[in-house]
């Protein structure tokens, strides 16, 4: 009767533990942290995403918070400026998106602002004026930023002093017949003699004093945050090559495009595996996952989708599965009605 | 301890041990859907768009609303007033509208919103924005000859036409999956969550909406907002 009781009580035992191993099993795979996006259009991927319903697939913050098993949170807003900002960090959970609750839990927040500050202060009128030597408009609005981000920095450590704080530089998305810049400006600067080339010199110059804000915060408050800079990798892509570079962007000629948010997201996952945050080899086994999906539902009847798909698995970083996804599929039209 | 009492406090031990391993790993928050069909009116005094107050004025408050259902599909129509609707066809025509290019538009945006976009075949390109986001003009009959016009101008001078007359009523209407959720923040209380579109494991749709009971009327209201086109509104049950 002993041997008996201690044979199902064992049994019992055994039950319990394969239950709670597949109840552990399935939440190993739940969310393991959170991650919390703010800014602008960049990050909020509204304008960005082709076609905008795969915006779940191609966005940075959902690469992150998807292939690295995070809650994920995007809480940018598209045209939002350095001010405005400040103004969402301050205000109150008044519903479900509990923007100010999701702040203050977060393991990790990543930002990306400051280019609005730029571009939604008439950025034709400054580049003519910088191309002409007056910096006077444009080092005003640089000083109004320096304080605004300050302030950025300071609140987010005041909510949550704990998280993991990056900020995402603003990459140069100037390039030969780029819309960004309206074609009477282009006309007036072109009148000074100068061409594309000059002008996207003149956009990373601009580009690296408004990006100093970010960098100069951090010499003078060392370990406030890290620094995730799509403009230094966004460079590097256009100088090895240059067709490369611009198809980085989307074309408005300001946002990324599916393979610029791909890029962005490459950038920060490399912070979050030094951090702790992420490990290298089940985000990409997750990542190579969405691209293959993606081939097969949206790319599935053309003729190069097979051999995409193995490259995409044979691939060993994101920048490789990235590379493989959208050279594979440069030029193809996704199919995605549903009859 | 007899040996067999041994054995059975190690097994009750561990399977104690066990069961709250199992519990912590468990994710509290549970998904469900309405038991009954919802339908909530958009109040006009509670719309607004691009901050424009006269924005309320324009919505039909009868036709727009959200509606949940038990099968966990979900609407959310906004409906133009039939009587505005004659007004912008008005308004259209009036020359501050008409030879309005809308070429770059299409050129930069349309045809990445929506691969495939074709203003020469509306009806097409409409069905691939349906399919895609679930987001279709509500009352457009593409075959009908002023909606044929419209694109026919658009498509070959990227224009509007001087002479167009809008359809009545018009309006854009939304379906998708929705979830709701029940969520708490230790900071601020507790909120209910309508998931309005398909989400992923840790994420979130885009449209996120907050349904309340009204303390004085005790109907249930939802709360709608999307800062980027600064548009809210609160939709209630009648």
């Amino acid at each position: 009767m002993k041997k008996l009781i201690v044979i199902l009580l064992c049994a019992v035992f055994c039950a319990t533990m394969i239950v709670s191993a597949s109840v552990v099993a399935t939440n190993s795979q739940a969310p393991s942290g959170t991650i919390v996006f703010l800014g602008d259009s960049i990050a909020e991927g509204v304008l960005g995403p082709a076609p905008l319903g795969e915006r779940e697939n191609y966005c940075y913050y959902a690469i992150l918070g998807r292939t690295n098993g995070f809650r994920y949170y995007n809480r940018s807003v598209s045209g939002h400026q350095t001010h405005q900002l400040i103004d969402l960090l301050y205000e109150e959970d008044n519903g479900a998106t509990m923007t100010a609750t999701h702040i203050k839990d977060a393991d990790v927040l990543h930002v990306s602002i400051l280019g609005n500050d730029l571009l939604q202060n008439n950025l034709g009128e400054t580049m003519l004026k910088y191309a002409q030597g007056d910096t006077v408009v444009l080092e005003q609005i640089l000083a109004q930023s320096v304080k605004n981000f300050a302030k950025i920095v300071e609140r987010l450590k005041e909510l949550n002093p704990d998280a993991l704080l990056i900020f995402q530089t603003v990459y140069n998305p100037v390039y030969n017949n780029t819309p960004i810049i309206a074609q009477d400006v282009l006309e007036q600067i072109f009148a000074l003699g100068r061409d594309y080339d000059d002008l996207r010199i003149m956009g990373a110059e601009i580009l690296t004093m408004l990006n100093s804000i970010v960098y100069d915060y951090l010499d003078e408050h060392p370990g406030a945050y890290v620094i995730a800079d799509a403009y230094k990798v966004f460079g590097e892509i256009y100088d090895a090559n240059p067709v490369k570079g611009q198809a980085l962007i989307y074309t408005d000629g300001v946002h990324p495009s599916n393979y610029g948010h791909a890029v962005l997201a490459e950038i920060t996952q490399e912070i979050l595996i030094d951090h702790g945050f992420a490990k290298e080899a089940p985000a990409i086994n997750k990542y190579k996952k969405i691209k293959i999906e993606q081939l097969e539902r949206m790319f599935g009847s053309y003729d190069a989708t097979p051999d995409t798909i193995k490259a995409v698995k044979e691939a060993t970083t994101f920048r490789e599965v990235s590379d493989a996804y959208f050279d594979g599929t440069n030029g193809l039209l996704p199919i995605y009605t549903k009859d | 301890m007899k040996k067999t009492s041994k054995i059975i406090a190690l097994c009750l031990t561990l399977i104690l041990i066990a069961s709250v391993f199992a519990l912590f790993g468990c994710d509290n928050n549970k998904e469900y859907v309405v038991e009954e069909e919802k339908v909530f009116y958009v109040k006009v005094n509670e719309f607004d768009f691009l901050n424009l107050g006269l924005a309320a004025l324009l919505i039909d408050k009868d036709a727009s609303q959200v509606i949940l259902r038990p099968d966990g599909t979900a609407t959310l129509r906004i409906v133009i007033l039939k009587d505005v609707v004659g007004a912008l066809g008005g308004l259209i025509t009036d020359d501050i509208l008409k030879g309005l290019d809308l070429t770059p538009l299409v050129n930069q945006y349309a045809v990445n919103i929506v691969p495939g976009f074709d203003i020469n075949k509306p009806k097409e390109t409409f069905k691939l924005l349906e399919d895609s986001m679930g987001l279709k003009l509500y009352n457009v009959d593409f075959d009908d000859p002023n909606v044929k016009a419209l694109f026919d101008t658009l498509a070959g001078k990227g224009s509007i036409p001087d002479d167009f007359m809008l359809p009545a009523p018009i309006g854009i209407e939304y379906n998708c999956n929705y979830t709701m959720e029940d969520l708490v923040s230790e900071y601020t209380g507790e909120y209910t969550a309508v998931y309005m579109g398909d989400r992923n494991k840790g994420g979130e749709s885009y449209v996120v909406m907050t349904m309340e009971t009204n303390p004085e009327t005790q109907k249930d209201e939802v709360f709608f907002e999307i800062k980027f086109l600064n548009v809210t509104f609160r939709a209630v049950e009648r």
